[in-house]
C-alpha cells in the first residue's frame, strides 16, 4: 500500500521573454520588442481578449506585510517600468484563446503558459506558445513588410574583448513556477530549493560562450543564467538576482497557497531539458510537502558553486557542502537526488506514470554524464548539442571559439522560426516528448485546469459584460454604467476542469452563475453596491 | 497499477583516460557518426548559417529583462 502524500498537486507554468530583433530597420531592441506587442492587430488572434492586467499583483505578501525589512516594494518598483506611472493600464496585455497570456514586460516581448497540471502538459502548451508567436511574426511580414527575428535565449549583448567577463551582455529570464503549501516555511524552502536549483544545472543548461557579469572566463559554459546570480536568496530579478526568488504572488488564496518563482533556469530549445526541469522539481517540492528531504545538500556557497558548475564541462567539478567536511561530484549529488526521487514516487505515488517516466529520463542522462558521453547526449540535452556544434562549426574558422560565426551560431541556436537551420535539422526529430498535433491543439484550447475556467467564463460574459481577468481572478463590470459589480476568484489552483459543472454553470446568466458557482466550485465572490 | 521501475546502479566515474570534454568517454563508432551528422548539416546549411548568425549576433543587443 502506497503512503499518504501530504502534497498538493503541482500546478506549474512557464514564463519565457523573447528578444525580438528588427532585421528591417535599425530600430532599438526595446522598441522592436514593442513594436512587435503593440502593433498586433485583434482579428490576427481570434477568441483572445486585450485586456488590462494589473502588475500590483506582481508584488509579494511577506513584502505588502513587511516581513523582509531589507527589502521594501520599490526594489521591484525601480527594476520596473510598469511601476513608473498608470500607463500599464493601456499597455496590451493579450489573454489567448489557449489560456496564456502575451505582453510587453518592460523591454521584452513576454508569454505566460496557462497553469498546467503536469510536465508533460506543460512543455506541450510551452511549445504552442511558442508557435503562436511563430504565427505573430510571420503576420507581421506580411501585413507590415517587417523582418523580425525572434530569439528565444537569455543573454544578449557584445561582450568587450578587452575586458574578459565584463558586465557588457545583459540577461532576460526564462521563469517557472509552482504551487506548494503556504505551511512550508520560506526558510525550509530557501534551504532546501537552492542547492536543487544550483545542483540541477548539468540536466537542464541551454549552453552559452563566454563569462558575464565579471566572472571568471570561461569558453563555454552550461549554464545561461549562472553568472547573472550573486545570492542566496532575494527579490530583485534583474540586478543582484537571488537563486531563491522571494517574490511570491500565489494567485490563489494566500493563506494555503504560495506560488513559488524559479528564475535560474534556461529557456531550452529540446524538450526534453524542459521536462527533467519541470518534471523533477516538481517532484522535489511534492518531497518537500511530505517532509521527506533532509538538508544533506546544503551547500558551503551556492553562488559560487552554481558559477563553477556551469564551467565545469567535463563533470569534474566537486561541490563543497555546508559542512564544509566534505565535497563531493555535482553528478554524485544528482544520482543521490535520482535515488531519493526513486524511493518517494515508490512510497508515495507508484501510480504516477509520467513522474515516473521523467525518472527514466533522468536516470538515462546522468549514466552518459557520468561516462562523459557528450555525442550520446546530442539531440537531447541542449548545452552538449551546442558545444558540439559550434566546435565542429568554427575547428577551421580563424579565431575559433571568439570568432563572429562562433558567437553568431550561440544566438542563432535559439531563433524560434521553425524554419530555421537548428529548428528544422535538430529539434524537430530529436528530444521530443510531445506530438506535433497535441501542440496544434493546445494552441486554441486550454489544459483541462484553471485556465479552462477563466477563459470560458470570460468568453461567456465578456459580450455583455465588460470584463478584465488575472490568473486566478474575473472583475466583471456594469457595461451600462462602467462600474464594477463583482469580482470572481478561483482560489484554490489545483481546481481542474469538470465538463458537467461547466455545463451547469455556464447556462446561467450573471448573478446566477456567481450564486452557483460558490456553491459548486472552490471560489470566492467580492460583491460591489452599483 | 503501479509503474514498475528498472533498479540501476550507480555509474561509474572515472573512467580510464577519459577526463575532458575534447577526450570523452563516447564510443568511437557514436563519436564519428555525430561528426559525419554535424558535418553534413554544416555543409547544406553553411551559406544560411554563416549568414543568418552573424546577422543576429551584430544586432542581438537586449535590454535587460524580467
Amino acid at each position: 500500500m502506497p503512503k499518504e502524500s501530504r502534497a498538493i498537486p503541482k500546478m506549474c507554468g512557464i514564463e519565457t521573454e523573447f528578444g525580438i530583433i528588427d532585421l528591417s530597420s535599425r530600430a532599438s531592441p526595446a522598441s522592436a520588442n514593442a513594436k512587435f506587442i503593440q502593433s498586433i492587430r485583434p482579428e490576427w488572434i481570434p477568441d483572445s481578449f486585450m485586456i488590462p492586467w494589473n502588475p500590483q499583483e506582481r508584488l509579494s505578501p511577506p513584502i505588502r506585510m513587511g516581513l523582509f525589512r531589507n527589502f521594501s516594494e520599490d526594489a521591484d518598483a525601480e527594476n520596473h517600468d510598469f511601476f513608473q506611472d498608470d500607463s500599464w493600464r493601456e499597455r496590451e496585455n493579450i489573454l489567448l484563446a489557449n489560456g496564456a497570456r502575451l505582453y510587453l514586460d518592460g523591454a521584452h516581448a513576454e508569454i505566460s503558459t496557462p497553469i498546467c497540471s503536469d510536465p508533460k502538459m506543460l512543455v506541450t502548451w510551452n511549445r504552442a506558445c511558442y508557435r503562436i508567436i511563430d504565427f505573430l511574426r510571420k503576420k507581421h511580414e506580411k501585413v507590415y513588410r517587417k523582418k523580425y527575428a525572434v530569439i528565444r535565449n537569455n543573454v544578449a549583448g557584445k561582450p568587450r574583448d578587452d575586458i574578459p567577463g565584463s558586465g557588457a551582455r545583459n540577461s532576460f529570464a526564462c521563469h517557472e513556477n509552482y504551487t506548494v503549501l503556504r505551511r512550508i516555511s520560506l526558510e525550509k524552502l530557501i534551504s532546501h530549493a537552492v542547492p536543487w536549483l544550483v545542483l540541477r544545472t548539468p540536466l537542464i543548461g541551454a549552453g552559452k560562450i563566454g563569462a558575464d557579469n565579471c566572472t571568471a572566463e570561461a569558453t563555454y559554459q552550461i549554464s545561461q543564467r549562472a553568472d547573472f546570480f550573486t545570492r542566496e536568496w532575494g527579490l530583485d530579478t534583474m540586478e543582484d538576482r537571488g537563486i531563491y526568488n522571494i517574490r511570491d504572488a500565489p494567485y490563489a488564496d494566500a493563506e494555503r497557497f504560495r506560488r513559488i518563482h524559479v528564475i535560474p533556469g534556461d529557456s531550452n530549445m529540446l524538450e526534453i531539458p524542459e521536462y527533467l526541469k519541470i518534471g523533477l522539481t516538481s517532484i522535489f517540492l511534492m518531497m518537500l510537502e511530505d517532509g521527506v528531504l533532509d538538508g544533506r545538500f546544503a551547500l558551503a556557497d551556492p553562488v559560487k558553486e552554481f558559477w563553477a558548475i556551469s564551467r565545469s564541462l567535463d563533470m569534474t567539478h566537486r561541490v563543497t557542502l555546508r559542512n564544509k567536511k566534505e565535497t563531493r561530484l555535482t553528478l554524485d549529488c544528482l544520482w543521490d537526488y535520482y535515488e531519493l526521487f526513486g524511493n518517494y514516487l515508490d512510497e508515495y505515488h507508484p501510480e504516477n506514470e509520467v513522474f515516473y517516466d521523467v525518472l527514466a529520463h533522468m536516470a538515462d542522462i546522468l549514466k552518459k554524464l557520468f561516462r562523459r558521453d557528450y555525442e550520446s547526449l546530442y539531440g537531447v540535452l541542449d548545452w552538449p548539442t551546442k558545444f558540439l556544434f559550434i566546435q565542429r562549426a568554427v575547428a577551421k574558422e580563424r579565431g575559433g571559439w571568439k570568432s563572429d560565426l562562433a558567437l553568431g551560431l550561440d544566438y542563432e541556436y535559439h531563433d524560434n522560426d521553425p524554419e530555421g537551420v537548428f529548428q528544422r535539422e535538430i529539434f524537430a526529430d530529436n528530444g521530443r516528448i510531445t506530438r506535433d498535433e497535441d501542440i496544434d491543439n493546445a494552441i486554441i484550447i486550454q489544459p483541462p485546469t484553471r485556465a479552462h475556467w477563466i477563459i470560458d467564463v470570460t468568453r461567456r460574459f465578456s459580450k455583455n459584460i465588460a470584463c478584465s481577468t488575472y490568473w486566478h481572478m474575473i472583475s466583471f463590470k456594469n457595461p451600462a454604467r462602467g462600474v464594477l459589480r463583482a469580482e470572481l476568484y478561483f482560489q484554490d489552483p489545483t481546481l481542474m476542469w469538470n465538463q458537467e459543472i461547466a455545463d451547469q454553470l455556464l447556462a446561467l446568466p450573471l448573478k446566477k452563475f456567481l450564486i452557483d458557482a460558490q456553491k459548486l466550485l472552490p471560489v470566492k465572490v467580492v460583491k460591489f453596491c452599483v | 497499477m503501479p509503474v514498475k521501475r528498472e533498479r540501476i546502479e550507480r555509474p561509474e566515474f572515472n573512467i580510464p583516460g577519459q577526463d575532458a570534454i575534447n577526450n570523452p568517454g563516447t564510443t568511437v563508432e557514436e563519436a564519428s557518426r555525430i561528426k559525419k551528422k554535424i558535418d553534413e548539416m554544416l555543409k547544406k546549411n553553411k551559406r544560411d548559417l554563416k549568414k543568418k548568425a552573424r546577422r543576429k549576433r551584430r544586432r542581438h543587443i537586449q535590454e535587460k529583462g524580467e
